[in-house]
C-alpha cells in the first residue's frame, strides 16, 4: 500500500539529476549559513566573554561621569561606595542574579620603566583582587580559551599589579617579565638631549623603581594627577603581563589593587571609586538585573547612573550588529537562491508531468490531492537538502575545530583559534534547518497550485 | 438507462474563433452494454467521451450518467463522481510511471472508503482477471504496451464502476494486441457486468460493439442498437 510521501519520494528520485542539483543547492546554502552563523556566534560570544570578564555586565557611576569624568575622574568618584556595594550585595533578588559586585577605580596617566628608559600613557583599573579573579573566570559559554585566564593582581601585596602584554613590550619589560615571544627592540636612535633639569622635580617625588624588594618582580612608576591637580607617583610591582584581548587596551592597560589606585588618584583625600561593577551569572538576566538595580538606586536616593557592557564597550555592540547585518544579508541571498531554484525545479516538473496530472485528476484525485503531491515533493527536497547540509556542516565544523586553525580578529593583539560554535548553538541548527525547509515548502506552493489548477481535459491533451 | 445525452452542444472558444465540436448530440446507452463511438479523427469522439467522463463540461444540453446530471456538478463533486463511478482507459495507457502495476491499480481504490485489506484483495483480483498478476511488482517502463493496457483495464475496473470509458484504447498497439485487448475488454464487461464505451476510428472493430454510435461532424448517428 503506497502512501502520498512514498509517491512523492519516488517522483523526486525519478528526476534524479534535477533533484540532486536542487538538493545540492539547498545543502550548500545550509552549509554556508550554518558555518558562517556558527563562526559569527563564536566571535560574538568570545567577544562578549572577554568584555564581561573585564568590565562586568553593569556599572554604576556618579552622575555625569560618562560625559565629563574623563577630564576630571577624581571629581566624579562615588563617595561612600562601600554602603552602595553592601546594599547591592544584600538585595535578595539581585544576589540571585549576580556573581560579583565590586568596585573599581579608573586611572589614567604615564607609566615609566626606568631601567629601559621607556614610558607610555596608560589606562588602568584599581580592582579588588579577589573580585577581579572571580570576574575573570566568567565563562558562561564555556569557550576553551577563556578557561585558563587568571588575574595575578594579588591581595596580599597592595602594590602588586598586572600590565598588558602590549604595554610590557612597549616598556621593554620582556626580559624581566620573561616574555619569550617578545622581539628584541631595534637599536635606539638617540634623541637630541633635552633639558634634563625640567624633570628633576618629578624625579624627586619618588626614587626610580627597578625591582621590588628581594628583586623578584620588576617595578614601574605610575604618574597621574590627583584630585587637587597635583602630580602623584606610585610604584607598581608587576606580577606579570596579561594579554587583554584587544590590542588598543593591551598596549596601555595596567591593573592594580584598589588601594594603590586610590592612593594615586586621591592621595591622602577621601578614597572613592569610579564605578561599582556587577557581573551576572548569565547575560540573559541583564534586563531583570538592570530593572532591580534602578529600583535600588531610586529607593536609596543615590545620584548614580547605570550603563551595561554594550554601552561601556560600544565596539561590542557595533561588532555584533555588523555581524548580524552581514549574516542576515548572506542568509537572505542564499534563501532567495534556494527559493528560485526550487520554484524552477518544480515548475519544470509540473510541465513535464502535465499528462500525469490530468490522469490523476481523471481518475478522481481532487485538486487538493495534486497540490499535496507537489508540496510533498518540495518538502522532501527541502528535508533532504537541509538535513544533508546540517550533516556536512557538522563534519566541517568538527574538522575546523580540530584543525587548530588560527586567525587575528579585528583589533586583536594576536592570533586566536578559528572556531565554529556549532554544536553549542542548537538554536542556529534548528533555525536554519526549519528555515530552509520552510522556504523550500513555500517555494513549492506556486508550482503545486499551478498543478492543482490545471483543467483535466487540457492536461490530458498535453503532449 | 445508464447514459442519456440530450441535445449536447460543445463549442471551443478562444479569443477570436469558435470551434463547434458537438452540435446537438442525443443518445442513450443501456446498462451493461459494450458500446462504441466511431468516427474520423476530429469528429468529436474524444470530446463526447470527455463530457461523459465528467472531465469536460457541455456548452449546453444535458448529460445524465446513472441518473445524475453530470454537466451540472461542481468540480469537487464531479471529481468524486469520477472516483466512484467511472473507470478510464486511455489511448497512451497513462499509468503513473513511479508506481508498480499493483500500485497503479490500487491507487484509485485509495480514493474510496475501502479498507487496506479489501483494496489489496480487489487489486490482486483485477490484475489476475486481466492476466498481469505476475507483473504486479513491475513498473510501467518494465512491461510491454499490451501489458500496460491490461494494467490500465484492471485500474479502470477495480473500483467496479458503473461506466468504463476507453478513448481509442488500441490505437497505440499492434493489430494483434489490439484485438486481444478488445477481447479482454468484452470479457471484462461481461464478467464485471459493467458498461463499456470506447471510441475508435478503426472501422474493423465496429462488429465488436453491441451498440455503435457514429459521430460525424459533431453529430451522433446510431448504426446499431437504439437510435439517437
Amino acid at each position: 500500500m503506497i502512501s502520498l510521501p512514498q509517491v512523492a519520494l519516488r517522483n523526486v528520485l525519478r528526476n534524479g539529476r534535477r533533484s540532486m542539483s536542487t538538493t545540492l543547492s539547498i545543502m550548500l546554502s545550509a552549509i554556508t549559513i550554518l558555518t558562517f552563523g556558527s563562526f559569527m556566534r563564536y566571535v560574538v560570544l568570545s567577544y562578549q566573554t572577554s568584555t564581561v570578564e573585564r568590565v562586568g555586565h553593569l556599572a554604576l557611576y556618579q552622575k555625569g561621569y560618562n560625559a565629563f569624568g574623563a577630564g576630571d575622574p577624581s571629581a566624579y568618584g562615588i563617595p561612600n561606595y562601600q554602603r552602595v556595594v553592601d546594599t547591592l550585595r544584600a538585595d535578595p533578588q539581585l544576589s540571585r542574579l549576580t556573581r560579583v559586585v565590586t568596585e573599581t577605580q579608573a586611572v589614567f596617566g604615564v607609566a615609566g620603566y626606568y631601567p629601559a628608559g621607556t614610558s607610555r600613557t596608560f589606562m588602568g583599573d584599581g580592582v579588588v583582587p579577589a573580585d577581579r579573579a572571580t570576574m575573570q573566570r566568567w565563562n558562561a559559554y564555556k569557550i576553551p580559551e577563556f578557561d585558563v585566564r587568571r588575574s595575578a593582581v594579588r591581595s596580599d601585596d597592595p602594590e602588586s599589579g598586572v600590565i598588558g602584554t602590549g604595554l610590557a613590550t612597549i616598556l621593554q619589560m620582556c626580559a624581566p617579565l620573561d616574555l619569550r615571544w617578545c622581539a628584541a627592540p631595534p637599536p635606539k636612535v638617540q634623541p637630541v638631549a633635552a633639558d634634563e633639569s625640567q624633570f628633576e622635580s618629578l624625579r624627586a617625588l619618588d626614587a626610580p623603581a627597578t625591582m621590588a624588594a628581594g628583586g623578584a618582580k620588576p617595578r614601574i612608576d605610575l604618574l597621574a594627577a590627583t584630585a587637587s591637580g597635583a602630580p602623584n607617583v606610585v610604584s607598581l610591582n608587576v606580577e606579570r603581563a596579561e594579554f587583554q584581548g584587544v590590542k588598543e587596551i593591551d598596549d596601555a592597560y595596567v591593573a592594580m589593587t584598589l588601594p594603590l589606585a586610590q592612593k594615586l588618584v586621591y592621595g591622602r583625600g577621601e578614597p572613592r571609586v569610579t564605578s561599582i561593577v556587577l557581573q551576572l551569572n548569565d547575560t540573559a538576566d541583564l534586563a531583570r538585573a538592570k530593572k532591580r538595580v534602578l529600583q535600588i538606586i531610586r529607593q536609596a536616593g543615590l545620584s548614580l547612573e547605570m550603563r551595561d557592557f554594550t554601552q561601556i564597550a560600544p565596539l561590542y555592540a557595533q561588532t555584533t550588529s555588523f555581524l548580524s547585518v552581514i549574516f542576515g544579508f548572506v542568509a537572505s541571498i542564499l534563501g532567495t537562491i534556494v527559493l528560485f531554484t526550487v520554484v524552477n525545479t518544480l515548475q519544470m516538473t509540473v510541465v513535464e508531468r502535465t499528462n500525469e496530472i490530468g490522469t490523476l485528476r481523471a481518475l478522481g484525485v481532487q485538486r487538493g490531492g495534486v497540490r499535496n503531491l507537489f508540496l510533498a515533493e518540495g518538502l522532501i527536497l527541502g528535508l533532504a537538502g537541509a538535513t544533508l547540509g546540517l550533516l556536512v556542516a557538522s563534519l566541517l565544523a568538527f574538522a575546523i575545530n580540530a584543525s587548530g586553525l588560527t586567525w587575528t580578529p579585528p583589533g586583536a593583539a594576536g592570533r586566536v583559534p578559528f572556531r565554529l560554535y556549532f554544536f553549542e548553538f542548537p538554536q542556529l541548527l534548528f533555525g536554519v534547518w526549519i528555515g530552509l525547509v520552510a522556504i523550500v515548502t513555500l517555494a513549492s506552493v506556486r508550482p503545486a497550485n499551478r498543478a492543482a489548477r490545471m483543467e483535466v481535459v487540457d492536461a490530458l491533451r498535453h503532449v | 438507462m445508464l447514459v442519456e445525452v440530450r441535445n449536447l452542444i460543445k463549442t471551443y472558444r478562444d479569443a477570436k474563433v469558435e470551434v463547434p465540436a458537438l452540435r446537438g448530440v442525443n443518445l442513450t446507452i443501456e446498462p451493461r452494454k459494450f458500446a462504441m463511438i466511431v468516427g474520423a479523427s476530429g469528429s468529436g469522439k474524444t470530446t463526447l467521451l470527455n463530457i461523459l467522463g465528467c472531465v469536460d463540461r457541455p456548452t449546453s444540453g444535458e448529460v445524465f450518467i446513472d441518473g445524475v446530471e453530470v454537466g451540472a456538478l461542481a468540480d469537487r463533486d464531479a471529481t468524486r463522481f469520477r472516483a466512484e463511478r467511472i473507470g478510464y482507459i486511455f489511448q497512451t495507457f497513462n499509468l503513473v510511471p513511479v508506481l508498480s502495476a499493483f500500485e497503479n491499480v490500487e491507487y484509485v481504490l485509495r480514493l474510496t472508503d475501502l479498507s487496506p485489506v479489501e483494496r489489496r484483495e480487489r487489486t490482486l483480483q483485477a490484475l489476475e482477471a486481466v492476466g498481469v498478476a505476475d507483473q504486479r511488482d513491475q513498473r510501467p517502463g518494465e512491461i510491454s504496451g499490451g501489458q500496460r493496457q491490461r494494467v490500465a483495464i484492471a485500474r479502470a475496473l477495480v473500483k467496479r464502476p458503473a461506466l468504463v470509458l476507453a478513448d481509442e484504447p488500441t490505437a497505440n498497439l499492434d493489430s494483434r494486441t489490439g484485438e486481444m485487448i478488445i477481447d479482454l475488454m468484452a470479457e471484462m464487461q461481461q464478467r464485471f457486468a459493467t458498461t463499456f464505451i470506447f471510441s475508435t476510428h478503426d472501422r474493423n472493430l465496429i462488429r465488436r460493439g453491441e451498440q455503435v454510435i457514429t459521430i460525424s461532424d459533431g453529430r451522433a448517428l446510431e448504426t446499431a442498437g437504439a437510435l439517437s
